[in-house]
């Protein structure tokens, strides 16, 4: 009998070295990936917890305990649903790969992350989670880096970011220890929460901690920078909240949500303003993932089970946008040798259309505009906000609004075909370079996209019963 | 390893004043000091003093894993800059250069030009950065700690930062991670003596290791394409 | 029973995408392309004329509602388009027009194939809107509708500029919207816009939503301006406004048949009659001239429900036949044209000069043609008004407007009758002729529109002719002679004073404006970008901690 919960630890671990040995042949060793997390992905939806079931001729149970290496490693139906999260959108993020940059070493190291990631999903106490978090963002480096380019300002900039909350998170758990049993010492209460606030701010890029979240998007792989904004910053969220979760007086006794709501509006502010200044496109991603982030918190910041369903809901919705961007950005930067600076780009849309229009609907859809995923959680997310916070509404919107201002003067130059008629001609005369299998595959992601956001209740029901695993905003 | 052991416990009595001198002086050079041969030495060194510091806080055992790992982080650092180094030394021809040679070309460029602004610079942001703890260490006490091991935590993590801060050359900021980790490696190791959280804490710095060299090795492809026709 | 409503925006979307799969399949065949451009452009056009009798032939209730957000912890909207006793006329314009773009495309020479389906889904878009039941619906269909005009813009060789202004504009009138649900208490997403409460801020914010999309001067960026590409099918993407007018007269009918309007509003309507009329004038080609003389058409019809609103009479009436006036005037502005007074009464001429000088008339507002409902109620409105602000501007917009319809009629290039040969120009005269025969039919018997409408007012020709005093004939008239007279000066005028011409275009195109104000944002953003780099380059750890050191002083403070 196979405890099913080592699967998704060893599993991709071992498929990654198999990736890693064949990523010659790009199309093997994409298509690879992507069955492993497509699969992986269901199955732990799909197979009941605490039953066994046979699977070619072997038993495996999912759920329960499971001991590994002295540590425990518990599945439980929050789990489930986080980690299938991890892998359905990495799955996503590598089909795209696979037409965009199909020999990177996105592939095996990004399972080798999923591994890591769903170890920290799955371990307890939470200091082993945070430790394996740690180390899959010191692994994203070998990813990120962009072959032949000589700046790792990204890389660098997140891993220092990244490491630099460690610490803080490792000690929370002492000083929780500590409380529980001098529950009268209110100093490490304090402490453990300002250090939670500190901590969770360098992971998610708060303000003034922001800066590596462009730095990535510019400098990185675009495709690895959205697999950064999406799977490793769900990882963070939910380890987040099973912090929360865990340590309930420490959401009670700090102000978390007034702190939540104005670490996201300060995201928000930052990242509309800086989005709509941009002139390099890659920047211009990383400060829509900001606001993305930011929008996220301030969902949070609400500070009710409905607040936290949405958040989800926004974070559910997350990769529909960034990883479509990301994909744009590959395709733009094969023809114009990864500077993706507007006077590079300059009419790149005729030769690279379906890369152009990728880019542009992602970022849509990261701008939360219809009618795409992003509105989905927008309009729920406004909606409940209403009235009473029309301040941080209005904030949102026009975020919004800075990021499509990017993404227009992107698509203004991004059209600009030549006006000279000789030029013109010659211009006509290079066809597009881009095949219909990626045709295909783009057209695929943006109707996945619209489909979400014409049909948000694929989702919605989720992030719902996954809020409702948690009790900290009370029930 | 027992060979290790009876090492760090012969040098047991540099544990105390010494050691913590010894860390400042080492963490002070990893700043200024931009020759990578020289910042290889003092990060070994580094690993060296904070291994005695843990003793104080942790098995002898304990404190050889990490200084065991720490060297082997200052080995992947060398043979790194190493190859960094090779095409330029092709190109100079000036053969094998013994060390003290190398020291007195050194001390000579020195008295010539003087310290450079950046050095300088360096200096006093380390400077700066070891009165702040000075007085943070005796404000702020860190727990299980004495006064001394909580400066040198301190020490550690602010001229980690600084120099993170600092540089853009990968490895480089590769030590000043490894340095911040190193701080909060002696503190944290006081807290939680647990086996399986050094083996992480050690796997962390490792990969650390890994990735920024792999990051030098990029870059320097990067530019070696760039350079030729 | 098959709901018709489904199929009207559904068909249009299956006709491309037949389209396009067939023009995928069959690439590899050689193909004459004359039968390929008959065949395809055939298809379309029945396609749309299906849809225009379903529009017609499906009456009250029929409705569809996308799957809603589910449960309700999270929102409770649901999207849902509703056919509407009131604004079918709107729908069948939009479906005759596109489908006479359609059939008269075909002649031209210059046909572009890729369009085809690009129009086809514009139209279903469009309809999607125009049939839109609440404000939830509304936003995301007037998105869908932004992207694919976008998507047919680009592929028509419009000015970049011109589409990604379009774009943007697009996108604040939908957030507009949107805002408007917010402001309004208790979440009015989906609530149906027949039983939406009147009153309140959001009716604003929806106002200038409404605004927006009709291109009102000095947001006059929707309407296409400079096309490369001499294809009519260019000209279905003018049509923008009909979202506008669909909204305004859902506005209406909530707040008892009378918009709610303020004295601002009449000044961006007249702003857009006068502009509008200016900018046809001066423009230097009659081709260049068609987007501003349907600007100014659309102003005057603006101006009248604006003035109409002011008095806090019910204005649905000639809301809804000023806008399908303007729709089908459009269209005939962008297929005829090109009167040749020499040939006008013979053979295959007459097809085309007919309904063109028809066209003229309407979007001049002569009696016994569908223009005249709303210059009738705005001569109404002119001849008591009080002040003679509006009266002036009134006049001095007419008189240019009539002198640029005169000059594109007379002056314009008709469309020949390219490879399509002599059952080419039949099409092409059926096609311009079903849209006069309309306009003329509807303007005699203007109720065949409002029947079954949710009016409280009905109109005949009687009455319209009856509704004006006598300053607001005297206006009319003075602006049509002092309009004739500058047409019958043109030719002699226009070569000595061209350079003025051009100054006095490119100063009201405020062109100027909008790129001065481009360049002030774009120093503003200068300052954003050097913090930017300054922040996350070198040191931007450093930097992260002096900004936190900063924050901790200030909060801490």
């Amino acid at each position: 009998m196979i405890a099913g919960l080592l699967l998704f630890l060893v599993l991709p671990l071992m498929v990654g070295g198999v990736v890693y040995a064949l990523r010659r042949w790009g199309t093997l060793s994409s298509l690879l990936s992507i069955g492993t997390t497509l699969v992986l992905g269901t199955v732990i939806l799909v197979l009941p917890l605490g039953r066994t079931v046979e699977l070619w001729g072997r038993q495996i149970v999912m759920g329960g305990t499971v001991s590994f290496l002295g540590r425990e490693l518990i599945l439980e139906e929050v789990d489930r649903i986080a980690v299938a999260f991890l892998y359905l959108t990495a799955s996503g993020i590598f089909l795209l790969a696979w037409q965009m940059s199909p020999r990177t070493l996105l592939f095996p190291v990004g399972l080798g992350m999923l591994s890591l990631f769903s170890g920290s999903l799955l371990v307890r106490p939470l200091i082993y989670a945070v430790l394996l978090v740690e180390i899959a963002i010191a692994v994203s480096v070998f990813a990120l880096q962009v072959e032949g380019c000589p700046s790792a300002r990204g890389a660098l900039h997140y891993v220092a970011f990244s490491l630099l909350a460690m610490p803080g998170l490792l000690v929370i758990h002492w000083l929780m220890d500590r409380y529980a049993l001098t529950p009268d010492n209110t100093v490490l209460l304090d402490t453990g929460a300002v250090l939670l606030f500190f901590s969770f701010a360098l992971l998610m890029g708060s303000i003034p901690f922001h800066m590596w979240m462009p730095s990535v998007a510019s400098d990185s792989e675009p495709l690895a920078s959205a697999f950064v904004f999406t799977v490793n910053c769900g990882a963070i969220w939910f380890l987040l909240l099973a912090f929360l979760e865990t340590y309930p007086d420490l959401s009670a006794a700090v102000r978390f949500a007034p702190f939540a709501s104005g670490a996201g509006l300060a995201m928000v502010g930052v990242g509309g303003l800086m989005a709509a200044s941009q002139r390099h496109l890659g920047r211009l991603m990383g400060y829509g993932a900001l606001i993305d982030s930011g929008v996220a918190l301030i969902a949070l910041g609400i500070g009710s089970q409905r607040g936290l369903a949405l958040a989800l809901l926004c974070l559910l919705v997350r990769p529909f946008g960034l990883t479509l961007m990301a994909a744009g950005l590959r395709g733009l930067a094969r023809e114009c040798g990864h500077d993706l600076t507007l006077g590079t780009v300059r009419g790149l849309a005729r030769r690279a259309p379906w890369s152009t229009c990728a880019f542009l609907l992602g970022g849509v859809s990261t701008a939360g505009l219809p009618v795409t995923a992003g509105f989905a959680g927008r309009w729920a997310l406004y909606r409940v906000m209403g009235v009473s916070g029309l301040t941080s509404v209005l904030a949102m919107m026009l975020a919004s609004l800075g990021l499509m201002i990017g993404v227009w003067r992107a698509l203004h130059v991004l059209l600009a075909y030549s006006e000279s008629p000789d030029e013109g001609a010659e211009e006509a005369k290079r066809e597009t370079t881009e095949r219909w299998p990626r045709a295909v595959v783009v057209l695929l992601a943006v109707a996945a996209s619209v489909a979400v956001g014409l049909i948000p209740q694929v989702l919605a029901p989720t992030a719902t019963r996954l809020a409702g695993f948690y009790t900290f905003f009370g029930r | 390893m027992p060979i290790l052991n009876d090492l760090l416990a012969q040098a047991v009595f540099l544990a105390a004043l010494p050691a913590v001198a010894g860390v400042f002086v080492t963490a002070t050079l990893l700043v200024v000091s931009r020759d990578w041969r020289l910042n290889t030495i003092a990060l070994a060194l580094q690993y060296f003093f904070v291994t005695l510091l843990m003793t104080q806080v942790t098995r002898v055992e304990m404190a050889a894993v990490k200084a065991l790992i720490g060297w082997v982080i200052c080995l992947v650092f060398y043979l790194t800059e190493q190859q960094a180094r090779a095409p330029a030394r092709l190109d100079q021809s000036e053969g094998t250069l013994s060390l003290r040679n190398w020291f007195l070309a050194r001390l000579e460029g020195w008295r010539h030009q003087g310290i450079s602004a950046r050095a300088a610079f360096s200096f006093m942001a380390a400077l700066l950065v070891g009165v702040t703890v000075y007085v943070s260490s005796s404000a702020m006490p860190l727990p299980q700690l004495s006064q001394s091991l909580t400066m040198v935590c301190y020490l550690l993590a602010g001229l980690g930062i600084v120099l993170l801060g600092l540089s853009q050359d990968p490895l480089r900021v590769g030590v000043g991670l490894l340095m911040f980790l190193s701080g909060f490696d002696l503190f944290y190791v006081a807290l939680e003596p647990s086996l399986v959280v050094t083996g992480f804490l050690g796997a962390i710095s490792f990969v650390i290791a890994l990735g920024t060299a792999y990051l030098k090795a990029a870059q320097l492809a990067a530019s070696g394409e760039e350079r030729a026709p | 029973m098959v709901d018709l409503l489904v199929l009207t925006p559904l068909l249009p979307l299956l006709g491309a995408g037949v389209l396009m799969l067939s023009s995928l399949l069959l690439a590899g065949f050689t193909i004459k392309r004359s039968y390929v451009r008959v065949v395809t452009t055939v298809l379309a056009a029945a396609v749309v004329m299906l849809v225009s009798g379903l529009i017609v032939g499906g009456r009250g209730g029929s409705r569809i509602a996308l799957p809603s957000l589910y449960p309700s912890l999270l929102a409770d909207s649901a999207a849902e388009i509703r056919w509407d006793t009131t604004l079918w006329p709107l729908g069948l314009s939009l479906s005759i027009v596109v489908g006479v773009f359609l059939l008269v495309g075909v002649n031209e020479s210059e046909y572009r194939l890729y369009v085809v389906p690009g129009v086809l889904i514009f139209l279903s878009a469009g309809l999607a809107a125009i049939w839109s039941a609440n404000p939830l619906t509304t936003i995301i269909c007037w998105a869908l509708y932004d992207s694919t005009a976008a998507l047919g813009r680009i592929a028509a060789g419009e000015e970049r500029e011109d589409v990604v202004r379009s774009l943007a504009l697009g996108t604040g009138a939908g957030l507009l919207i949107w805002a408007g649900t917010l402001v309004a208490e208790g979440g009015i997403g989906s609530v149906q816009w027949a039983l939406m409460p009147a009153g309140g801020a959001k009716m604003t914010y929806w106002m200038v939503a409404g605004l927006l999309r009709l291109g009102a001067y000095p947001l006059h960026l929707l309407p296409p301006r400079q096309v490369r590409s001499t294809s009519p099918l260019a000209g279905a993407f003018a049509l923008s406004a009909v979202l506008g007018w669909g909204l305004w007269i859902r506005l209406a009918l909530v707040s008892n048949q009378a918009l709610p309007v303020g004295t601002w509003t009449g000044v961006p309507a007249l702003l857009t009659l006068l502009g509008g009329g200016v900018l046809a004038w001066t423009a230097k080609s009659t081709r260049e001239s068609r987007t501003w003389i349907s600007v100014a058409g659309n102003g005057s019809v603006l101006l009248s429900v604006t003035l109409v609103s002011m008095q806090g009479e019910p204005v649905v009436p000639t809301m809804t036949l000023g806008a399908v006036a303007w729709v089908l005037g459009t269209g005939i502005l962008f297929l005829g044209g090109g009167w040749d007074l020499s040939q006008s009464l013979r053979g295959k001429t007459l097809l085309r000069s007919i309904p063109s000088l028809i066209g003229a008339l309407s979007l001049i507002g002569a009696p016994a043609t569908l223009g005249f409902v709303a210059e009738s109620a705005l001569l109404r409105q002119l001849g008591r008004a009080d002040g003679w602000g509006w009266s002036v501007g009134f006049l001095i917009g007419q008189v240019f407007l009539v002198a640029a319809v005169i000059r594109w009629l007379l002056v314009s290039d008709a469309i020949e009758g390219g490879d399509a040969g002599p059952i080419g120009e039949i099409v092409c005269g059926a096609g311009l002729t079903s849209l006069a025969i309309a306009l003329i039919l509807v303007g005699i018997v203007p109720n065949i529109l409002l029947a079954g409408a949710n009016v409280y007012s009905r109109v005949s020709l009687t009455s319209l002719l009856a509704a004006p005093n006598l300053v607001g004939w005297l206006l009319w008239l003075v602006s049509v002679v002092l309009g004739g007279i500058l047409a019958w000066l043109d030719r002699g005028l226009r070569p000595r004073i061209s350079l003025w011409l051009d100054v006095v275009h490119d100063v009201v195109l405020l062109d100027w404006g909008y790129e001065w104000l481009a360049g002030a944002l774009e120093k503003g953003f200068g300052l954003f970008r050097v913090v930017d780099d300054v922040l996350g380059g070198r040191g931007a750890l450093l930097w992260a901690v002096v900004l936190l050191l900063i924050l901790v002083l200030l909060v801490g403070g």
